[in-house]
C-alpha cells in the first residue's frame, strides 16, 4: 500500500513523498473483494462477495476531510460489529474506499422490505399470526438494541427486511438513517419517515429516548394491520396534529408537563381520541390493548419493547 | 508472530536480531511520545493505554521497515487520536498532535488512521485494566481518596 506523506525533517522539506510502506497485508480494495451490481440509491449499491458469492448491501458513507475519521463513526461501527441479533441485519465487513474520506460498509442483502412486503403479499399479510410473528420480531430486535442503550431513531417499514421464504424479520441498522455526515442522501421516493416519528421528536429534538423507538413500532403494528400509515400527514408539520387527532391531545393528565415542553400546543384544536378498534379494524381485543400502550403519548408511560414482548397479545 | 486479536505484547515479525532490536527502541519511543504527548494535550491515562494496545494490535499484524521512523511516529499519532475519540469527552484536531521531527499533514494522518481501523477491523473498544482498576477502588473509596493518583500509579 502507497501512502503519500508529507514530511518535513529538520528544516529539510520533502513534502508529498510517496514512500512504500512495507507491510504483511491481508487488506484488499473493495473491488478485489466485492463487484457492484446494481445502484439502489444513492450511495447504496447491490454487489456481490467475490469470494463468498453472497449477495451483499453496500452502503458508502463520507465524512469531513482532512479531520480524521469521525469519532461518532468509529464507535457506532465498533458496537455495530458487536451486535448479533437474529433479527438484526448483519454487518459483514468495513472496507475503505479509495477515496479518502469515505468508507463502505457491507451488509448482508435483503431484498423485500415490509412495504414492498404488504404490496406483493396482501393476503399473507392479513392472517393475524403473520402479523403477530413479524411484530414479535421487530420487538426482539428493538429490545436487543435497547438492552445496550442504543435508540435506534429510524425504525420505518422501509429499513425493515422480510424473507418472504421464512418470514424471518430484520432492522437494518441506525448508523444510516441518523448519521450526520449523509443529510442529504434521503431519497425523495421513500416513504416519509416522520410518519413513524414519536410526539416528542416532532417538537423537541433534544430530548429522546429509546421510547421514540416503541413508538415507531406501534406506527408499523398498525400499518401491518391496515395495510396503510396511521398517522399519514403531508409534512411534518401536519404530523403533529394527525397523531393529536388520532390519539387524543394531550393534556395534563395524558402528559404532564407537556404545555410547559412544548409552548405550541394552544394552536392546535382540542381532540379527543378516537376509537383504535375502529381505525385498525380486525385487530383482536389484546392487540388494540397493545397498540394503545405502544402508542401511548407520554413517553414515560410508553411501554418498553421487552414488556410488550411479555404482553397478552403474544401468549398464544 | 502471533496475530491475537487483542494481543498486547507483541516481538517484531522478523527474524533479524537488528531489526528486533531497531524495532523495541522504536516501541520504546513511541511509548514515550505518546505519554508525553497525552499530559501535553490532557488525557485520561486510559486513553494513553489503549492507544498503546491500538499500536502493538497493528504491529502484530504488520511490519514495519527497519528505520522508518516516521512510519512510527505517524503510527503513534493514528492510535493516540483513535484512543482519544474512543476515551475523551472532547478529541483534540489533529493539528494538535506533534511528532518528533515531523510535520504531517491532517489528510496523512487520516489516512493512517484508516489504515489502523481496516488493521484493527474496526474492534476499538478493547478492555483495558482501568475498567477494573475503577471498580476495585470504587469498592475501597472510603479507605482510600486519591482514585485517580492510585490509578496512574497502577
Amino acid at each position: 500500500m502507497n501512502i503519500k506523506v508529507g514530511v518535513y525533517s529538520s528544516g529539510r522539506s520533502i513534502s508529498d513523498l510517496r514512500l512504500r510502506v512495507s507491510i504483511h497485508s491481508s487488506e484488499s480494495s473493495l473491488m478485489e473483494k466485492y463487484k457492484l451490481i446494481a445502484k439502489i440509491k444513492k450511495g447504496v449499491f447491490q454487489g456481490l462477495c467475490l469470494l463468498s458469492s453472497q449477495t451483499v448491501t453496500l452502503k458508502q458513507l463520507g465524512f469531513p476531510d482532512n479531520e480524521g475519521v469521525p469519532g461518532s463513526l468509529i464507535k457506532e461501527i465498533t458496537l455495530l460489529q458487536a451486535m448479533r441479533h437474529a433479527n438484526i441485519i448483519k454487518l459483514i465487513d468495513v472496507v475503505n474506499h479509495q477515496e479518502q474520506s469515505s468508507i463502505v460498509l457491507v451488509y448482508e442483502s435483503m431484498e423485500t422490505n415490509l412495504t414492498s412486503f404488504i404490496r406483493i403479499y396482501p393476503k399473507v399479510m392479513k392472517i393475524p399470526r403473520t402479523i403477530k410473528e413479524l411484530l414479535r420480531q421487530i420487538l426482539l430486535a428493538v429490545s436487543y438494541y435497547h438492552s445496550f442503550d442504543i435508540v435506534h431513531g429510524g425504525i420505518k417499514p422501509a429499513n425493515t427486511f422480510i424473507d418472504p421464504a421464512t418470514n424471518t424479520l430484520k432492522i437494518t441498522d441506525f448508523v444510516w438513517p441518523r448519521t450526520l455526515f449523509n443529510s442529504n442522501t434521503e431519497d425523495p421516493n421513500e416513504e416519509l419517515g416522520f410518519c413513524y416519528k414519536a410526539p416528542e421528536i416532532l417538537v423537541e429534538h433534544k430530548q429522546f429516548s429509546t421510547a421514540i423507538d416503541v413508538w415507531s413500532v406501534g406506527c408499523i403494528f398498525a400499518e401491518m394491520v391496515t395495510q396503510k400509515p396511521l398517522f399519514s400527514a403531508t409534512s411534518e408539520f401536519h404530523q403533529l396534529a394527525k397523531i393529536f387527532s388520532i390519539v387524543g391531545t394531550p393534556s395534563e393528565e395524558t402528559w404532564p408537563g407537556f404545555s410547559r415542553i412544548y409552548r405550541y400546543l394552544h394552536i392546535y384544536s382540542h381532540c379527543k381520541p378516537k376509537d383504535l378498534r375502529k381505525l385498525v379494524p380486525g385487530l383482536e381485543p389484546a392487540g388494540i390493548d397493545l397498540l394503545h400502550k405502544l402508542l401511548y403519548m407520554d413517553p414515560k408511560g410508553r411501554i418498553t419493547a421487552r414488556q410488550a414482548l411479555e404482553h397478552v397479545y403474544f401468549q398464544n | 508472530s502471533q496475530s491475537n486479536d487483542y494481543g498486547c505484547v507483541c516481538v517484531s515479525v522478523s527474524d533479524d536480531d537488528n531489526s528486533r532490536n531497531w524495532f523495541k527502541c522504536a516501541r520504546l519511543d513511541a511509548i514515550n511520545w505518546i505519554f508525553s504527548t497525552r499530559e501535553i494535550l490532557g488525557f485520561q491515562f486510559r486513553t494513553a493505554y489503549l492507544s498503546l494496545t491500538y499500536f502493538d494490535r497493528f504491529i502484530s499484524r504488520r511490519f514495519i521497515d527497519i528505520g522508518k521512523e516516521w512510519a512510527i511516529q505517524l503510527l503513534c499519532i493514528a492510535c493516540l487520536s483513535l484512543a482519544a475519540k474512543m476515551e475523551e469527552q472532547v478529541a483534540p484536531s489533529l493539528s494538535h498532535y506533534k511528532a518528533q521531527g515531523y510535520n504531517f499533514e491532517s489528510s496523512v494522518i487520516q489516512r493512517m488512521e484508516l489504515m489502523v481501523l481496516t488493521t484493527l477491523e474496526w474492534k476499538m473498544s478493547c478492555i483495558t485494566p482501568f475498567a477494573y482498576l475503577h471498580h476495585f477502588f470504587s469498592k475501597i473509596q472510603d479507605e482510600c481518596d486519591c482514585d485517580e493518583f492510585l490509578v496512574s500509579k497502577s
